[in-house]
C-alpha cells in the first residue's frame, strides 16, 4: 500500500510538510446507485512523527474531505530529519511511510 | 383469530413503524453545533480572538472539499479544533500540537450546506474562537 504523499520543503527556520492521503473518507451517509448506503469508512488519527517523537496528531471525523490533504509546518526541523506519516481508519486499516528531509 | 380489515391494517402499520425506527438506527447519528461544543468544552468560555486568521472562500465551489487554512498568532498553542456548524456531526478535525509545531493547519473539508465554519484554539489553558460563514454554491448533501 501506498497511500501516503508528502512533499517537503525545508526552510530556514522551518519546514512545511503537505500531506496528501488516498482514502474514501465515507461517512455514511451517501447513498449508492442501488440504494444501499455506503458504510462508514473514514481515518480517525492520523500522525506526524520526527525523529520519532509524535509532534503534530490529528483526529479527523468523516467531514474531512476524500483523499484528505493537509498542510502543517514544523519550526526547529533539520535536513536529515526522519518525518513519519501515519494513519488508522475507522475499519482498523492503517498505513505509514516515512521521508526524509532533503 | 380472523384477519379483519381493521387487525390487517393494524399489522401492516406495526411493520411500518417498525420499518422507520430500522431506518433511523442505520443513519449515522447527528448533533448540533451547541452539543458538540458542550462535549467538548464542557461550560469553559470560548472567546472570540482576532489572531486566528481562518482563510477559507466566501462561496465554496466544491462542497465536498472546501479547503480552509487556520492560521493562529497566539503564543503556545495546544490544539486546533475544526468545527462546520451545520454539518450533521459539527466537528470536523482536532489537531494536538507540540511547541515544534507551528500552530497553522491546512485542511479541506466536507460541507453539508452553507454554514459558520468555526475554528477553536486552547492556547495558555484557555479557549479562543474564531468564524466565517461560507457558502454552498452546490449539494453537497449526498457526498
Amino acid at each position: 500500500m501506498n497511500s501516503i504523499k508528502a512533499r517537503i520543503k525545508w526552510q530556514q527556520g522551518y519546514t512545511e510538510i503537505k500531506v496528501l492521503l488516498r482514502h474514501p473518507m465515507a461517512n455514511g451517509r451517501a447513498y449508492t446507485q442501488h440504494g444501499g448506503i455506503i458504510a462508514p469508512e473514514y481515518i480517525t488519527t492520523l500522525l506526524l512523527d520526527r525523529n520519532g517523537n509524535t509532534e503534530i496528531v490529528a483526529h479527523l471525523s468523516a467531514s474531512i474531505s476524500s483523499n484528505p490533504y493537509f498542510d502543517f509546518v514544523l519550526q526547529k526541523a533539520a535536513r536529515g530529519d526522519k518525518i513519519s506519516i501515519s494513519w488508522l481508519d475507522n475499519l482498523g486499516n492503517s498505513d505509514n511511510r516515512d521521508f526524509i528531509i532533503g | 383469530m380472523r384477519l379483519t380489515r381493521r387487525r390487517f391494517s393494524k399489522i401492516l402499520g406495526q411493520f411500518i413503524g417498525l420499518g422507520v425506527l430500522a431506518g433511523r438506527a442505520t443513519l449515522a447519528q447527528e448533533q448540533t453545533l451547541a452539543q458538540t461544543m458542550q462535549q467538548l468544552f464542557a461550560d469553559s468560555p470560548v472567546e472570540y480572538s482576532d489572531q486566528i486568521n481562518i482563510k477559507i472562500p466566501h462561496l465554496a465551489e466544491n462542497s465536498a472539499a472546501v479547503p480552509i487554512t487556520a492560521a493562529i498568532n497566539l503564543a503556545q498553542v495546544e490544539k486546533i479544533w475544526l468545527l462546520v456548524a451545520a454539518n450533521p456531526l459539527p466537528l470536523s478535525a482536532h489537531f494536538t500540537l507540540t511547541p515544534a509545531a507551528v500552530p497553522r493547519v491546512s485542511a479541506r473539508l466536507k460541507m453539508a450546506k452553507t454554514s459558520e465554519v468555526m475554528v477553536v484554539v486552547r492556547a495558555q489553558q484557555r479557549l479562543y474562537f474564531a468564524s466565517q460563514m461560507v457558502k454552498v454554491a452546490d449539494n453537497g448533501c449526498s457526498r
